[in-house]
C-alpha cells in the first residue's frame, strides 16, 4: 500500500502554487472545507492544495516552484513547436501519467484510456500551432484529454440510447465502463465509486483541481468556461462527495 | 461531530491507494509516444492558428466590402443614404473582424463578448435609424421580405464554408459555434443596409432575423460536422 501511494505521488504530484500568489487562497478552499457554515458533521474534504504557506519565505518559494515549472514547460514548448522530438519526449514524460489517470477517472475503463491518451498526444503534435504562448502547457494538455473523454463520453451515452430506447438512469461512466477495477482497501473504493456518481462536469473539474492540482483558473482554462463556474462545478461536486462520502471512517 | 473540533480528513487521498492511480501500461505508453513522435517527424513545421485567422478574417470581411461597395456603386436608392449609416455600418465591420477573429482564436477572448455586444448595438441602431428615416416607423409595403432573408443566407454562404472548414479542426464548443455564426452572419447585414430600404419593421424581421437564422445554423452544422481533433 504505501508502494502504491508513493507511485500516486509521482502520477499526481502535490499542486504547486498560482504564480499569482493565490493558490490555497479562498477560491480553493473556503468554500469547501473550512467554512464554518458548511459544517453539518460530515466528512469534511480538503482540497488537495498545500495549506497557504505562514511564512514570507515559504510563500515564495512555492510561487517561485510554480513559475519554475511554467517557465520549463513554455521552454519545452516553445522547441516542441519547433520540431524537437527531445522537447515532445520531455513533455510526454512529463504528463502522460498525470493525463492517463484522468481519463481513466473519466471514461473509467482503462483500454479506452489507454486510447485515449494516444489520441491526446496525437492531438498535442497535430493542434501545437493552437498553443497559445505564456498559457499554461499543463491546461492546454488536460483541456485537450478533457474534450476527448466528454466525446467518449458523448458517444457511449448515444450508443446506449441507440441499443436500449430506454431512458434508464445511470451514469456515463457506468455506460461506457467495464466492470470496475474495484480499489483495495475500502476506502479508495468508496472514493472511486462516489467520484464515478457524479457528473461529467463535476467530476473532471473536481479531479483536476484535487487530484492533478490544477488552479481554478487552469480549470477554467482548461475546460473553456470561467473561473466561477469552475468553482460551482467544483463546489457542487464536492458537497457530493461529501453527502455520499459521510459514512466513511477516518482515513488518516 | 462539531466540525470546529474535528480536523479536516484528506478524504480524496485515499485514492492513491486506488489500482486507477497506476500509471498507464508500458506499452500504452510507449504507443501514445510512439504515434505523436511518427506525426511529429511527419510534419515538422507547425501552422499557427494566427494564419488561420488571418485567412478566415480578411475572406470574409473581403465578401463583405466587395458586397457593399459593389451594391453602393450600382446606386439603388437606399445607396443614396449610405453616408448615413456609414457610422453603424463601420460598427458592424468592425464587430465582424473581431468576432471572425475570436472563432479561430483558442480559448476564450473577451474579444467575442465585444463582438457580440457592438452587433447587438448596431443592429439596434439600423433599426431605429430606419424608423427615422421612413417616417417614425410608417407602413411600408413588406412583400416579398424573404427575398431579403435569402440574400443575407446567400451572401453569407461563401464566408460560412470557409468558416466551418476551419472550426471543425478545433474541438467543439458552444460559445465558439455561435459565434461563428455571428461572425459570416454580419455580412448579409451589412448588405442589406445599403441594398434596401423597406420599413424599420421589414429590418427587424427579415434583415436582424436572417442574422439569428445564419447563427443557428452555422452553429448546428458546425455541431454535426465530423471532428478529428480535441485541440481547444
Amino acid at each position: 500500500m504505501q508502494v502504491a501511494w508513493q507511485a500516486q505521488r509521482r502520477v499526481a504530484p502535490a499542486p504547486a502554487a498560482d504564480p499569482s500568489g493565490r493558490e490555497g487562497m479562498p477560491e480553493s478552499a473556503g468554500a469547501f472545507d473550512s467554512s464554518p457554515a458548511a459544517g453539518r458533521g460530515m466528512v469534511e474534504l480538503t482540497t488537495g492544495v498545500p495549506p497557504l504557506p505562514q511564512r514570507p519565505d515559504d510563500r515564495a518559494a512555492a510561487v517561485s516552484s510554480a513559475a519554475t515549472r511554467d517557465a520549463d514547460d513554455d521552454a519545452l514548448m516553445a522547441r516542441f513547436c519547433a520540431g524537437d522530438d527531445r522537447a515532445f519526449e520531455a513533455l510526454h514524460g512529463k504528463y502522460a501519467h498525470q493525463l492517463h489517470a484522468f481519463v481513466r477517472r473519466m471514461v473509467g475503463d482503462r483500454a479506452l484510456a489507454d486510447d485515449l491518451l494516444q489520441t491526446t498526444f496525437l492531438t498535442v503534435v497535430r493542434a501545437r500551432g493552437r498553443y497559445l504562448r505564456g498559457t499554461s502547457v499543463r491546461a492546454w494538455m488536460f483541456a485537450i484529454a478533457a474534450n476527448a473523454a466528454r466525446d467518449s463520453l458523448r458517444r457511449a451515452r448515444v450508443r446506449r440510447l441507440q441499443a436500449t430506447q430506454a431512458s434508464q438512469e445511470s451514469s456515463d461512466r457506468q455506460a461506457c465502463a467495464e466492470p470496475p477495477v474495484l480499489p483495495d482497501p475500502p476506502a479508495a473504493r468508496a472514493v472511486e465509486e462516489a467520484l464515478g456518481a457524479l457528473s461529467p462536469e463535476q467530476r473532471e473539474a473536481v479531479l483536476l483541481h484535487k487530484v492533478h492540482g490544477l488552479s481554478f483558473s487552469e480549470i477554467a482554462e482548461t475546460l473553456g468556461i470561467s473561473v466561477g463556474a469552475a468553482k460551482v462545478r467544483a463546489h457542487r461536486g464536492y458537497e457530493h462527495l461529501r453527502v455520499r462520502l459521510a459514512p466513511l471512517g477516518d482515513l488518516t | 461531530m462539531n466540525r470546529s473540533t474535528t480536523p479536516p480528513r484528506d478524504v480524496l487521498a485515499a485514492l492513491g491507494e486506488s489500482p486507477l492511480s497506476a500509471p498507464p501500461a508500458g506499452e500504452a505508453f510507449s504507443a501514445s509516444r510512439t504515434a505523436a513522435l511518427a506525426a511529429l517527424r511527419a510534419r515538422p513545421r507547425e501552422i499557427p492558428w494566427t494564419r488561420q485567422a488571418a485567412v478566415v478574417t480578411g475572406f470574409g470581411l473581403g465578401v463583405t466590402l466587395v458586397g457593399a461597395l459593389v451594391t453602393a456603386l450600382v446606386g439603388g436608392p437606399a445607396a443614396r443614404l449610405f453616408d448615413a449609416r456609414l457610422p453603424v455600418v463601420t460598427l458592424l465591420l468592425g464587430a465582424q473582424a473581431v468576432a471572425l477573429w475570436a472563432a479561430v482564436r483558442p480559448g476564450r477572448w473577451w474579444g467575442a463578448t465585444m463582438a457580440w455586444s457592438a452587433t447587438a448595438v448596431g443592429a439596434a441602431l439600423l433599426v431605429g435609424l430606419r424608423a427615422a428615416t421612413t417616417g417614425q416607423g410608417q407602413a411600408v409595403s413588406d412583400a416579398g421580405g424573404w427575398i431579403c432573408t435569402a440574400s443575407h443566407l446567400a451572401v453569407g454562404l461563401a464566408p460560412a464554408v470557409v468558416m466551418l472548414s476551419v472550426v471543425r479542426r478545433i474541438s467543439w464548443s458552444l460559445p465558439r459555434a455561435l459565434t461563428a455564426g455571428l461572425a459570416v452572419g454580419i455580412s448579409g447585414l451589412v448588405w442589406g443596409e445599403i441594398a434596401c430600404e423597406r420599413s424599420w419593421n421589414h429590418v427587424l424581421v427579415s434583415h436582424v432575423g436572417a442574422l439569428a437564422v445564419m447563427v443557428l445554423a452555422c452553429a448546428l452544422a458546425s455541431r454535426l460536422l465530423a471532428r478529428g481533433t480535441f485541440a481547444p
